[in-house]
């Protein structure tokens, strides 16, 4: 039974009808995503932008093989090296966090799949991308140069140091939480800018962490829940 | 001999499968494998029903070939296991993960059914010998759980694994020769020496890819400088030279300098630890005081006596040294990291704990505390569980006996006076563990005779860790001040100090409310109780009677859970309560269908044969119930004694094996005119004994609490002796009682007992959990006593046959 089940599972074709754009029931699920959101958030519903970039950017291209069939769903999966390429609805808020202008220098620690790296892109944004894996930087660099995007600046190496060639920036992205916010990543943010950085593990998440720099240098935090969390039942 | 090297395989296999799993994937189930252990067992009884007549016929040759492939089917099932594709962090998006998590569980399953169907036969042929068999079958498994402890100071798990199947494959070798089945001896022998060339090797593992070691490893430059075994952790030494380590929790956005680099020492492949270089250049050292711990020392005095509960890789020891102590006592339960520290990473660390202000010790953190006679300053609890979750949280729902009230109440005791207690801990968003921890420490202070708490606690708040200030003496309005400064320069956050404001929180790491300060207000207000009750997670004070402080699971949270999905929100990650139940449900069901409904099946072939009474399946249920019952929660309760779980979960095994097995060969000796009477006395000793558990483990624990852990283990053992050997009286009572009456009478008995087992190991803790553990041991005794008032009498009815 059991290597019944193995041969079942591994002969499961690939479906050659995927689409290249976007079904309309994943802009629905995050569309309703940011329909729970809660106020502080600062978004009822994502920016045209994003969901343009959403539609556009061919996510089961940036996932292996084997996962190509679960790429239009909203969901996580795993791209290989024990990375994951996040779930569209976190991408789009990521995203819109930033509140990025056409032009606009982005600096992301972590390409992974180059999937956040293209949607930012798409929004407008010069984008530079750092990754410590040299096989997932070497696959993001070839897979954005094929579909279009040659203009992201890629890098492979250690992401605490930012990019100070090409620092300020209006807006970074860390795509895995580290222990602390690398102090040089914050010397390089503009004043006025917004650094996203999601707390949780690598399937799930916990909350987003939102540095903000005002116009005077002074750094302040918010962490932003993608639920809303009301402590009490009952009577209170 | 045979069957003794054959049991002990088996109880190491369980215990090394523990390990293997908290190595390859997490410790979420330590649960899953003793009750997929006691299915195997259990099932072997069903086939024997089936099968037994066919096996007793080949007998010699059945039991070499059983005991072949059991030898061969453990390394052999866990690789396979290996290959599957399982990955329980996607079991919120895969529904094929769960099928792939039973089919892990039928598949480690095997080698147990192997060898409980071996043992099972031996005792059909060689009945007149059973005591014998009995004997060596426990007594080789207790040794087997002890001496695979052991063994883990110098083997890896990787290597443990075949020699096991070496083992395994001499006995079997023995028992042919024995036999006088030499060409099978000589096959076995043969297997037995190919497995044995590959253990200086090992098997090759592979960890899930999404564990923190695995993950850094794929980071360019980065190399294992060491691997280091010992039953509480396998560890793991990194460096990465173009990318440098650099974990500092808790860092301000402020901190002028960057850390410098460091290496990473990774328990299990998970949580890390990390040395940090210091070259002895106080400067670059600095980040220490930027931390949220390094609030305690604006109100400490000039060189103070320091204690860090869980040193560790020395981050709390490094900053107490920069910020001026005095004398400091590191704590640290693993002294494998101890021993790292001194040799190898020595000179790395400047000399770290060979500083003459420093001296460390090998202990676990609550019983130093316990037995220590020097008062200190600042005791500081730093993140723990960094390593500790990872090796010492076998559990779903792990028990923890360093955060409870009265573990907190004893970190006072320790204190001088105006000595500070330190807590740092994670925040979680939506909180939780932190508004517990708060909830605790004010039930702590309020034992130890605090008017008002809320003046004797102080609670900075920075935006991943935050850490509670605990006095037994109140902070005065200039202490307050002085800590706002400190947080203010390094945009933390006061979540709660005597005298603070709603409007002067939450202004730097800003929360969508602020939480933490309206939890503490409520917490010290009149309101306390109202709260617990209507907040949306359980936040109730841990205790030693219920020490689940990572419990926050609360029944109502499960409609937002299922709702919420597929948004990835961790909101209600809050898994391990459920996996806990989930893992009750699928042992229930396969229990179910291995044991019990075959057995119902066969009914229809055996047309006219008499079947067992609710009287019997009543007995053997509660027998079975009541027994797993007090050998989970011994196991937990043993936690506090031992300090480590794997030494807990092998000598409560180990004893419960080898005592119970005793009481059981004795009990084979009694009269069958005396069996009720004496299973009913069995009863009654177990009861008594097990209900006065917890209080007689208090005194075990005030009087030998300096002994050596050798010394300390021998007690337990003697401490679980006399329960044990009660234990093992209404078990076999109870099947020769029945054995008579029909030919599936014990097949149906043994099934009853495997499923009940199944049952009691989930249930047992699920049920401390809510009730804790001195209740759960009253009600194991009513199950001991409910068992006895099914007792399997001969109705006339029953006795024609019905």
């Amino acid at each position: 039974m059991l290597l019944g089940l193995l041969l079942l599972c591994s002969s499961l074709p690939a479906r050659s009808d995927r689409p290249q754009v976007a079904p309309e029931r994943l802009i629905e699920e995050v569309r309703a995503f940011y329909g729970t959101l809660p106020p502080d958030v600062g978004f009822e519903a994502p920016s045209e932008a994003v969901i343009t970039a959403l539609r556009k950017v061919p996510r089961p291209l940036f996932v292996p093989e084997s996962q190509r069939d679960k790429a239009w769903e909203n969901r996580p999966l795993p791209i290989g090296h024990g990375q994951t390429i996040s779930q569209p609805n976190v991408v789009a808020l990521m995203t819109d966090l930033l509140q990025i202008e056409p032009g606009d220098r982005v600096l992301e620690v972590g390409t992974g799949s180059g999937y956040q790296a293209a949607i930012l892109a798409e929004v407008g944004a010069e984008v530079y991308s750092i990754e410590i894996v040299e096989e997932l930087a070497r696959s993001a660099r070839e897979r954005l140069r094929e579909l279009g995007y040659g203009k992201v600046h890629l890098r492979t190496g250690d992401g605490y140091h930012g990019w100070p060639e090409a620092a300020p920036f209006d807006g970074i992205i860390v795509t895995a939480a580290a222990s602390h916010v690398p102090p040089p990543l914050v010397r390089q943010l503009k004043p006025g800018g917004r650094m996203v950085i999601p707390v949780g593990g690598r399937f799930t998440l916990q909350y987003l962490m939102l540095v903000e720099k005002d116009a005077q240098g002074t750094v302040s935090t918010r962490q932003l829940l993608p639920v809303i969390f009301v402590p009490l039942t009952g009577s209170h | 001999m045979a069957v003794a090297l054959l049991a002990a395989a088996s109880l190491a296999f369980e215990v090394l499968l523990m390990r293997l799993f908290s190595i390859l994937q997490w410790h979420h189930f330590a649960y899953m494998i003793i009750s997929l252990a006691l299915l195997g067992y259990g099932t072997s009884g069903t086939l024997m029903a089936f099968f037994a007549g066919g096996l007793l016929r080949r007998f010699e040759r059945a039991w070499t070939l059983l005991a072949m492939g059991f030898g061969l089917s453990m390394p052999l099932v866990f690789l396979l296991a290996e290959q599957l594709p399982f990955n329980p962090l996607e079991l919120l998006w895969d529904p094929w993960q769960w099928l792939w998590l039973a089919t892990v569980y039928l598949l480690l399953m095997v080698p147990f059914l192997l060898v409980a169907l071996l043992i099972g036969i031996s005792f059909a042929r060689y009945g007149n010998r059973i005591g014998a068999i009995y004997g060596a079958d426990l007594l080789g498994a207790g040794v087997g759980a002890l001496a695979v402890v052991a063994l883990l100071y110098w083997l890896f798990p990787r290597q443990l694994l075949p020699l096991l199947a070496v083992v395994a494959l001499g006995g079997a070798s023995l028992g042919a020769w024995a036999m006088h089945r030499p060409r099978l001896a000589l096959g076995a022998g043969v297997v037995a020496l190919l497995f044995l060339g590959i253990v200086q090797q090992g098997v090759p593992l592979s960890p899930n890819p999404f564990k923190p070691l695995q993950q850094q490893l794929q980071v360019m430059g980065t190399r294992v400088l060491g691997e280091y075994s010992s039953p509480l952790a396998k560890l793991t030494m990194v460096e990465s030279e173009q990318v440098p380590l650099r974990y500092i929790l808790g860092l301000s956005l402020n901190t002028p300098q960057s850390p410098p680099e460091q290496l990473g020492l990774f328990a299990d492949g998970d949580a890390m630890m990390a040395i940090t270089r210091f070259e002895g250049d106080p400067k670059s050292l600095t980040f220490l005081a930027w931390t949220p711990e390094a609030a305690a020392w604006e109100l400490l005095p000039g060189k103070p006596r320091v204690l860090v509960l869980g040193a560790g890789t020395g981050m709390p020891v490094l900053r107490a040294l920069h910020l001026g102590a005095g004398e400091i006592h590191a704590v640290e339960v693993n002294g494998q990291v101890v021993e790292l520290m001194r040799g190898p990473y020595a000179a790395y660390s400047g000399d770290l704990y060979q500083s003459p202000e420093v001296r460390v010790v090998t202990a676990e953190a609550r019983r130093y505390a316990r037995t220590s006679d020097t008062v200190f300053d600042l005791v500081e609890l730093p993140l723990l569980d960094a390593f500790n979750a990872a090796s010492a949280g076998l559990y779903a729902v792990s028990e923890s006996y360093v955060y409870t009230v009265e573990a907190l109440r004893e970190y006072l005791r320790r204190l001088a006076p105006g000595g500070l207690l330190s807590v740092t801990r994670w925040v979680r968003l939506p909180p939780r563990e932190r508004i517990k921890l708060f909830a605790m420490a004010v039930e702590a202070l309020q034992q130890e005779g605090v008017a008002e708490p809320g003046r004797h606690l102080l609670w900075i708040r920075g935006w991943n860790t935050a850490t509670l200030l605990v006095r037994l003496t109140p902070f005065s309005s200039v202490e307050v001040e002085r800590v706002a400064r400190f947080a203010r320069s390094r945009s933390f956050d006061l979540a709660w100090a005597p005298g603070l404001s709603q409007s002067q929180v939450n202004r730097y790491n800003r929360l969508p409310q602020p939480w933490f300060y309206t939890a503490a207000s409520s917490i010290l207000g009149k309101e306390r109780d109202a709260f617990f009750r209507d907040y949306r997670f359980h936040v109730e004070p841990a205790t030693d009677d219920r020490p689940y402080f990572y419990r926050f699971f609360r029944w109502n949270l499960l409609p937002e859970m299922v709702r919420m999905r597929m948004q990835g929100s961790t909101f209600l990650q809050e898994t391990g309560y459920l996996v806990l139940v989930i893992t009750l449900l699928q042992a229930l069901l396969l229990a179910g269908l291995l044991l019990l409904v075959p057995l119902r099946l066969q009914r229809r072939f055996r047309q006219g044969e008499p079947l067992p009474g609710w009287r019997q399946h009543g007995y053997f249920f509660f027998v079975g119930l009541g027994f797993m019952f007090i050998e989970v929660i011994a196991i937990q309760l043993f936690i506090r004694y031992l300090s480590h779980p794997v030494y807990a979960v092998a000598v409560v095994l180990s004893a419960f094996l080898v005592f119970a097995g005793l009481g059981a060969w004795v009990s084979l000796k009694v009269k069958k005119r005396n069996r009720r009477r004496v299973a009913g006395l069995a009863v009654i000793v177990a009861g008594l004994l097990v209900v006065s558990y917890p209080a007689l483990l208090h005194q075990l624990i005030a009087t030998t609490h300096g002994w050596p852990d050798a010394l300390r283990i021998l007690a337990s053992l003697l401490f679980i002796a006399p329960l044990a050997f009660a234990m093992g009286f209404p078990f076999t009572l109870g099947l020769s009682e029945v054995s008579d009456r029909g030919r599936l009478h014990i097949p149906w008995a043994w099934a009853v007992n495997g499923f009940a087992s199944v049952l009691g190991t989930t249930l047992a803790t699920l049920a401390a959990i809510h009730l804790g553990l001195q209740l759960v041991l009253w009600l194991a005794a009513a199950f001991y006593l409910l068992a006895w008032s099914c007792w399997p009498a001969v109705s006339p009815k029953r006795a024609r046959g019905g």
